[in-house]
């Protein structure tokens, strides 16, 4: 069903933005123009297809490569660019074939097998994205936050038996790019709260709050948690510390929206406490 | 005058030019035979290309020009501008690594490769026609003296063409005559010189990394020191490298440091007034800042370089503080050789030694690199935070980051990884702690796909700018975004004071979507008044300013008639952005010097200071005992209004009110810290803390 809605979704999309402005449009006139001299070149049709592709025209770009590759292309960027576009349309076996003739012709790039590893992982093969998505990870120079998270996700979606894998995936994020990137330390409390490791979620949210400067928006998410585990004497000293906490922000800081959402829903929990 | 062998060889070792190899060709000899035209008007079509017919123009050896009686080939003395053409033959360009440009000129000159401008002399910027005097006459020696400019190989095979314009300085009987000549040197073996940079990167309030490209391998060496006659602090890197990049720390804030760059045998850089680093106030302290923003500047032209002088002349002798760029840096796929035109060569080498220059990710840059593995030339060429180290979270990712000047917060996203986009993304939960954890008293944002635009591209439609108008927006403005500067439209659309825009153009409603009384007016002190951000009433912390401003290289047009623009510009220009205390103006300096836009935002905040740091004259602030595990004392013969503890990362750990004669350092882990006091008449005086047994 959830397929069926998302093409529904990207038809009408395209169709939405058959109508868009801009330097894209220009571009794709003179590529169609370019075309009609040149019907036969299949290297324009590459060109206009990637040209949709930035536009999101996931079939009108489909349509091109696939009229490129007729003409003989067997460019690996084409496969790419083919692969990409199956992953759009939840097409995940004919992604999954592109990127084959992409490995027929690079087997080490570490972007093909990221690209695999989300067809995989969409296509539920989750021990083939693992293997894709480590070799990512073991061979390329500079790695993001989210080459773990991903990794990881895999690991906590095939379900509890593999938390602590997935655990390990972050630490060694944690370890590579730096003990305080905030991305893996939130994931790392996810993955605490989701198995159910409440002594680890409480010393992961420590962890956060005393790695932030400002720690009202934290003593409240601790104190929520404390209050669901329904450690309510616990959870009301987080709650007057993240009140604290927010009375020490300068004016302008306590009448942002986030800010006086945050202080409602202090006054709530606390009300809620007192109800205990 | 003798010199010894002693001398001799300290000349060669430490002489300041560059030091030539082997193998220099000699590309154009002085003297050499040119067509020229000076017919006394500007001749049909493009001259400047390699392809120009000048088979009709006359030919002579130089040197051309006349009224001075030394000419080999006189020249019509009736032509306020003459023109000339060398067409060469080259083989084989990749043999040569560099090259050396040398031109006699009176008065004025430009020069072109291959029709693309690469020097120009002694004329002002934007675009030059027939008509257009030199800016100075040049008269006794310097009409004889010969000019240096080294550029980077940007032969092709086959034929290429010297194109060079020269212009009279103005008709007047002390003024007669022109002169040209023209050599062209190439070296075949690779120079010992920089081909790129200095240039500043990840500037904090401690430190710095200062980058450089020599053209031969080479050991990293840096000096540098607060005075410019003595500088000895050296780093010193012996890997032998062409990109060097090194990370100097332990530096004061809110200080100037002027640099040298060494190799091992020679001074590829040496210091000048003009060549200084200067680190950042620490975080939180309120100075005045100066931001020059450029969007969608990379395309090596003469646009390009029009808008760069005007803001030049708009700054003149004062510092830029931030240099941002707003994506799309160097067409048409950011790569390495079109950063070196865009950016790097006859750009913004000034600027870019002096001052620290920050980026966000375009499209065209993300043509050649990917934020996904932070590969490609984009992330070869900047370095940014991404351990938190400039202030702000650390996101671990060149692709965003965000960084701290002054009282400034400023967040710098990728709005070009589409699939990153979404509120479940790594890049928004970050954003999200970013902005709720900074204490700056102005937020800005800084993106490549705006989220209101009708110039050449349209937010209703293009799913980047459909996504960070729906995703980011609403995040952003919950927690107090006051500034957001972006680009990829060529033109300039600066938005009325808004709030909760998130549809589409149509659905803009002013009754809606602006805020206060002057929000909807021009933000003009004068005109309708300056925006204001309250802190108290139905306003309090609504309100922010969205710019496209992507015209700083070329204009594409487009409907803009976006409803939230205030204004909507085809107009080439750059924004100026300048924050003092709690109030912020915005510029839009076109590339002819006129301001076409501009407005204030007010915010409603105590102010802390209405003085930039000065360190002259300033009272001292004694810390003791120093190290201290316990209480320290503060004296001080200045009065102080507030003091604030910073930890090593410039973050703010205490702030105390009123002039405390003691604080507790109990509860702070062992390291470094700075104290910093302010008085009331707005002076900033530090001390370091040392935290231990």
């Amino acid at each position: 069903m959830h397929k069926i809605i998302t093409i529904l979704f990207l038809i009408n999309f395209c169709n939405y933005t058959i109508f868009a402005h801009g330097d894209l449009d220009k571009r794709i006139q003179a590529k169609t123009k370019a075309i009609a001299q040149a019907p036969k070149n299949s290297t324009l049709y590459l060109e206009r297809g990637f040209l949709y592709h930035q536009h999101e025209e996931w079939d009108n770009a489909l349509a091109d490569y696939l009229q490129a590759q007729e003409l003989g292309l067997q460019e690996k960027i084409l496969y790419y660019r083919m692969a990409e576009t199956y992953l759009e349309l939840y097409l995940f076996k004919s992604g999954l074939i592109c990127t084959q003739q992409y490995l027929a012709q690079d087997s080490l790039d570490v972007k093909i097998h990221k690209l695999r590893g989300e067809l995989f992982y969409k296509s539920r093969a989750y021990d083939d994205a693992i293997y894709s998505f480590e070799y990512v990870i073991q061979h390329s120079v500079d790695l993001t936050p989210e080459n773990y998270v991903t990794l990881a996700d895999v690991y906590a979606t095939k379900g509890i038996s593999q938390k602590n894998l997935a655990l390990e995936v972050i630490e060694q994020g944690l370890e590579k790019l730096g003990s305080q990137v905030f991305v893996l330390q939130e994931q790392k409390l996810k993955y605490y709260k989701k198995f159910n490791l409440t002594k680890q979620a409480l010393a992961q949210y420590d962890i956060i709050i005393n790695s932030n400067t400002r720690k009202e928006r934290w003593y409240y998410q601790k104190a929520s948690y404390l209050y669901q585990q329904k450690k309510f004497k616990a959870a009301k000293t987080h709650a007057e510390a993240a009140k604290k906490a927010f009375e020490m922000l300068k004016p302008h800081q306590q009448k942002t929206k986030a800010m006086i959402q945050l202080l409602a829903n202090i006054h709530t929990l606390l009300q809620n406490l007192e109800n205990q | 005058m003798k010199i010894n062998f002693i001398q001799f060889l300290g000349f060669l070792l430490f002489s300041t030019s560059p030091l030539f190899v082997a193998g220099q060709d000699t590309l154009i000899q002085a003297g050499s035979e040119w067509k020229y035209y000076d017919a006394g008007n500007e001749p049909s079509g493009n001259w400047t290309d390699l392809n120009y017919n000048d088979t009709s123009w006359a030919s002579g050896f130089a040197q051309l020009g006349y009224g001075d009686g030394d000419e080999t080939t006189v020249t019509d003395d009736d032509a306020r501008t003459t023109y000339f053409r060398k067409s060469f033959l080259v083989n084989n360009p990749i043999q040569y690594q560099s090259m050396l440009l040398k031109l006699l000129r009176d008065d004025g000159a430009v020069v072109y490769i291959n029709g693309t401008e690469i020097w120009r002399d002694n004329m002002s910027s934007g675009s030059v026609s027939y008509s257009t005097f030199s800016n100075a006459m040049v008269s006794g020696s310097d009409e004889d003296a010969w000019l240096d400019r080294q550029i980077i190989n940007n032969l092709v095979v086959g034929m290429n063409t010297v194109a060079v314009e020269i212009h009279q300085q103005a008709f007047s009987i002390f003024n007669s005559d022109i002169s040209f000549d023209f050599q062209f040197l190439a070296d075949t073996f690779k120079q010992d010189s920089i081909i790129r940079g200095p240039y500043l990167q990840n500037g904090t309030s401690n430190s710095m990394v200062v980058r450089w490209r020599t053209a031969d391998l080479s050991e990293s060496i840096l000096k540098y020191s607060t005075d410019i006659n003595t500088i000895t602090t050296i780093i010193q890197d012996p890997m032998r490298k062409y990109n060097h990049e090194v990370l100097i720390t332990g530096l004061q804030p809110a200080t100037r440091y002027y640099y040298e760059v060494y190799n091992e045998s020679d001074t590829l850089s040496a210091a000048d007034s003009s060549q200084y680093f200067q680190t950042n106030p620490i975080s939180g302290q309120a100075v005045p800042t100066t931001i020059w923003a450029l969007g969608d500047c990379g395309s090596a032209n003469n646009n390009q370089r029009a808008v760069r002088d005007a803001y030049y002349n708009y700054i003149g002798n004062k510092h830029t503080d931030v240099m941002l760029f707003l994506g799309d840096n160097a067409y048409q796929d950011g790569t390495d050789s079109e950063y070196q035109n865009a950016i790097f060569e006859n750009m913004y080498e000034a600027m870019l030694s002096k001052t620290v220059a920050w980026s966000t990710i375009g499209n065209h840059d993300a043509h050649s690199a990917s934020p996904s593995n932070q590969s490609g030339p984009y992330f070869d060429i900047f370095s940014f935070p991404k351990q938190g180290e400039a202030g702000g979270v650390p996101s671990g990712t060149e692709a965003y980051y965000s960084f701290d000047y002054g009282n400034v917060h400023f967040i710098v996203l990728n709005s070009e990884s589409l699939g990153g986009l979404g509120t479940g993304g790594s890049m928004y939960s970050w954003c999200q702690n970013d902005i709720q954890n900074t204490n700056a008293d102005w937020i800005i944002g800084v993106w490549h796909h705006p989220p209101y635009t009708k110039g050449s591209h349209d937010s209703d439609f293009e799913p980047q700018l459909f996504q960070m108008r729906n995703n980011f927006l609403p995040m952003l403005e919950a927690n107090g975004v006051d500034l957001v500067l972006c680009g990829h439209s060529h033109s300039y659309e600066r938005s009325y004071f808004l709030n909760g825009h998130t549809g589409l153009a149509f659905s803009f409603d002013s009754a809606q979507h602006v805020v206060g009384a002057n929000g909807g007016g021009d933000g003009k002190i004068g005109g309708d008044g300056a925006y204001l951000k309250e802190t108290i009433g139905s306003n309090a912390g609504k309100g922010a300013v969205y710019i496209t401003a992507g015209s700083s290289g070329k204009k594409s047009g487009g409907d803009l008639d976006h409803p939230a623009m205030f204004s909507s510009l085809n107009e080439l220009g750059s924004c100026v952005v300048e924050v003092q205390n709690n109030q912020l103006d915005m510029k839009f300096v076109r590339e002819n010097g006129q301001i076409d836009d501009y407005f204030t935002i007010i915010k409603n905040m105590p102010v802390t200071s209405i003085n930039s740091v000065s360190k002259d004259n300033r009272p001292s602030l004694e810390v003791h005992p120093n190290p201290s595990s316990d209480m320290i004392n503060i004296t001080t013969e200045a009065k102080l209004k507030f003091v604030q503890v910073f930890d090593n990362k410039g973050t703010e750990i205490k702030f105390i009110s009123g002039h405390p004669t003691s604080i507790s350092v109990k509860d702070l882990p062992n390291g470094l810290y700075i104290v910093a006091g302010t008085t009331a008449n707005g002076q900033h005086l530090f001390q370091k803390l040392v935290v231990g047994k």
